[in-house]
């Protein structure tokens, strides 16, 4: 019971991050209720088999409903409200799938995704705030113009909930499929975890010192790679 | 070695990181990104090496096989065990190398689990015998070790063997013969040859015909040019001295030829039938197998009647072997051998074992035995030839002419045509007596 509580609280610190920057983006938008529609209708796919009636017309309903709007009455905002709705669900997509993930690399991948994706809605929301403009027009925009994504700054609170959650993913990771070997120490994954903070921490020495660091990241995560295939290898 | 779940996530974890730092560029999200790698990475090269100090010796494997019959298939359900002697604990996955003859049915169950303080894997899966495969020769078994996230693995092999003789049943063995006898058509009695009976003896006389003579035996040309109404009257022989029939095989790799080793299959018919007819007659037979993976006793039967039963078990020891053989049964060969002995020498040159073969042939020649030579026609095993294929054949050909140029005597020759194995016994038997003649 206390071992599930505790791998439920690692995964819940882990979703953290994702989670709180949703929250934070759902707050900067104005939200209309085909954006709500159109978020809950990709949402609905994940409902259990048993619902799976209730999941064509919430998918379809205010599809063809805004497409209507759009053709009869000329009002394309409908459409694009539906449009900003389906691009907010993508983050929430990506943590469901954190959550229910079955293999390692599911789990990991996912919480990249949702990492990345909800960051990405989040700076068109922000955009979009103070464009004062709507989601999906925002999201034009900044592809069109590569200088709107200079302007947005996060704030520097995001940087230290990435770093606790993704602690808090290989520790869940590492109790929930590392954790079959009763016996096992662990040693190996401690030396690791502490090894790659370590890395990290002096990547982010060298970008307080000079002014970029991606690349040395780049160089470190590569000859680690590299050297991790070769060390290992791979089979044909 | 990376599991395909470790590389895989190294080249998403890679491509995730380009993507960030090249399009989507924000510190915290490359930093979260780059930290993992760097974990998994580093946990990788720190895991590979503790793998790869593991011992073997604290591994203790066993299998168990049992035989099954269903229909016409013969089954073998084997059980590996697999033990670690250890306070530790350890993710092993087992995989078991077929013999040769054989093949896996369905998956594997069970096939790997944690072992090591106390805990043990049973691992069971199928395999189908090969209808001309009597002897299931298990080797190795090949152990990965894993690490607790599964991301890389050590191979260990090791030496378990067992030898698995698949029993055939009497009512199996008897419908083989059964079929083997349909397909042998006996000469009408008085044309055709008479087997092996007579060429041994030696004809002395007449004598009156006894109830429990041999109807063969009866003298019909006397018997008609008798005036008064006699009785009949029957051959007497001499016996000169038994024959042992000598049945010599190199099991080398060559005798593997062919599709669904169609070659090994007719060599088991030949077999069959030659001690069928040995049996009628009531002749011993003698194996002599060129197998250097067999022990010396089971290269050599004992000179007796084979019954069918013990005759397959031998036959089941008939199977491709690599490796050169220590000619020590050349020596016992000489010394078993006599003047009145027929031996069939059943080879595929060039192989490995050509010069035991030269050996034995040399100590036939010695001692004044009659010896045959069958030696597979390689073309009617091969199908659908290309050109390399067909000069590989021309090579082949060209090897056993000049492999052969150095046996002079006539009719020593027998080539084995794919499915002409029974007419072969007989042709082979059939030369036996005309040399004992000639």
């Amino acid at each position: 019971m206390g071992t599930r509580l505790a791998d439920r609280v690692l995964l819940a610190a882990a979703l953290l991050t994702p989670l709180l920057m949703s929250i934070d983006f759902l707050a900067q938008i104005v939200l209309t209720p085909f954006l709500v529609l159109g978020c809950i209708s990709l949402l609905s796919t994940y409902l259990p088999a048993r619902y799976q009636n209730v999941v064509i017309p919430l998918i379809y309903l205010p599809a063809i409903t805004s497409l209507v709007i759009l053709v009869l009455d000329r009002r394309p905002h409908f459409l694009i409200d539906l449009a900003g709705g389906y691009l907010i669900s993508i983050p929430f997509i990506a943590m469901i799938g954190l959550a229910k993930s079955a293999s390692l690399r599911a789990l990991v991948l996912s919480y990249i995704a949702s990492l990345t994706s909800t960051y990405f809605i989040w700076s068109i929301a922000a955009q979009a705030r103070e464009g004062g403009g709507h989601l999906f027009l925002s999201l034009v925009n900044m592809f069109v113009n590569r200088r709107a994504w200079e302007k947005i700054q996060p704030p520097q609170y995001f940087a230290a909930l990435a770093a606790l959650s993704s602690i808090a993913l290989v520790v869940y990771l590492w109790r929930v499929y590392g954790s079959t070997l009763v016996r096992e120490k662990g040693d190996v994954f401690i030396y690791s975890a502490a090894a790659a903070s370590l890395v990290v921490a002096l990547t982010v020495l060298y970008s307080l010192a000079y002014t970029d660091s991606v690349a040395l990241g780049l160089i470190i995560a590569a000859t680690l790679t590299i050297a991790a295939t070769l060390r290992a290898g791979v089979k044909k | 070695m990376l599991t395909r779940e470790a590389a895989l996530l190294l080249i998403s974890l890679s491509g995730w990181t380009l993507f960030i730092s090249a399009l989507l560029y924000q510190p915290f999200i490359f930093l979260a990104s780059f930290f993992l790698q760097t974990f998994f990475t580093i946990y990788i090269l720190l895991a590979d090496r503790r793998l790869r100090k593991i011992s073997i010796e604290g591994f203790k494997v066993e299998r168990t096989a049992e035989p099954q019959r269903i229909g016409d298939k013969t089954l073998l359900k084997v059980i590996l065990h697999v033990r670690f002697d250890s306070e530790s604990q350890l993710f092993v996955r087992v995989i078991d190398k077929p013999p040769y003859g054989t093949r896996v049915v369905g998956q594997q169950s069970n096939s790997e689990g944690i072992v090591g303080a106390g805990e043990s894997i049973e691992s069971s899966y199928t395999l189908e015998i090969d209808s001309s495969i009597g002897l299931a020769r298990f080797r190795k078994v090949i152990l990965l070790i894993h690490d607790p996230l599964k991301l890389c693995y050590v191979a260990r092999e090791l030496e378990v063997a067992s030898d698995i003789i698949v029993p055939v049943g009497e009512q199996l063995v008897g419908a083989a013969y059964t079929k083997l006898s349909a397909g042998w058509i006996r000469p009408p009695m008085g044309l055709g040859y008479r087997g092996l009976v007579g060429y041994d003896d030696e004809f002395s006389g007449t004598k009156p015909y006894e109830l429990g003579d041999r109807i063969r035996d009866i003298h019909w040309m006397r018997y008609a040019q008798q005036v008064d109404d006699e009785g009949l009257v029957a051959k007497k022989y001499v016996k000169r001295g038994e024959v042992t029939l000598h049945i010599v095989i190199d099991c080398s790799s060559s005798i593997n030829t062919g599709d669904n080793a169609a070659l090994l299959t007719d060599i088991s018919i030949l077999i069959r039938r030659l001690c069928q007819t040995a049996e009628e007659e009531g002749n011993p037979v003698q194996f002599w197998l060129i197998n250097p993976l067999l022990s010396h006793d089971e290269k050599i039967s004992p000179r007796r009647v084979f019954s069918r039963v013990a005759l397959e078990q031998y036959i089941a020891r008939v199977f491709p072997s690599n490796g050169r053989d220590d000619g020590k049964i050349v020596e016992e060969f000489l010394k078993t051998l006599g003047s009145s002995s027929i031996v069939i020498f059943v080879v595929n040159p060039p192989s490995q074992n050509t010069g035991i073969v030269e050996a034995m042939i040399n100590a036939c020649r010695i001692v004044g035995a009659r010896y045959i030579i069958c030696m597979p026609d390689v073309s009617s095993y091969i199908s659908g030839l290309d050109g390399e294929a067909s000069r590989l054949l021309q090579l082949d050909r060209l090897y056993k002419d000049k492999w052969l140029s150095r046996f002079s005597e006539p009719g020593t020759v027998i080539e084995i045509g794919k499915g002409y194995a029974v007419d072969l016994a007989k042709e082979a038997m059939r030369r036996g007596v005309d040399w004992g003649r000639d």
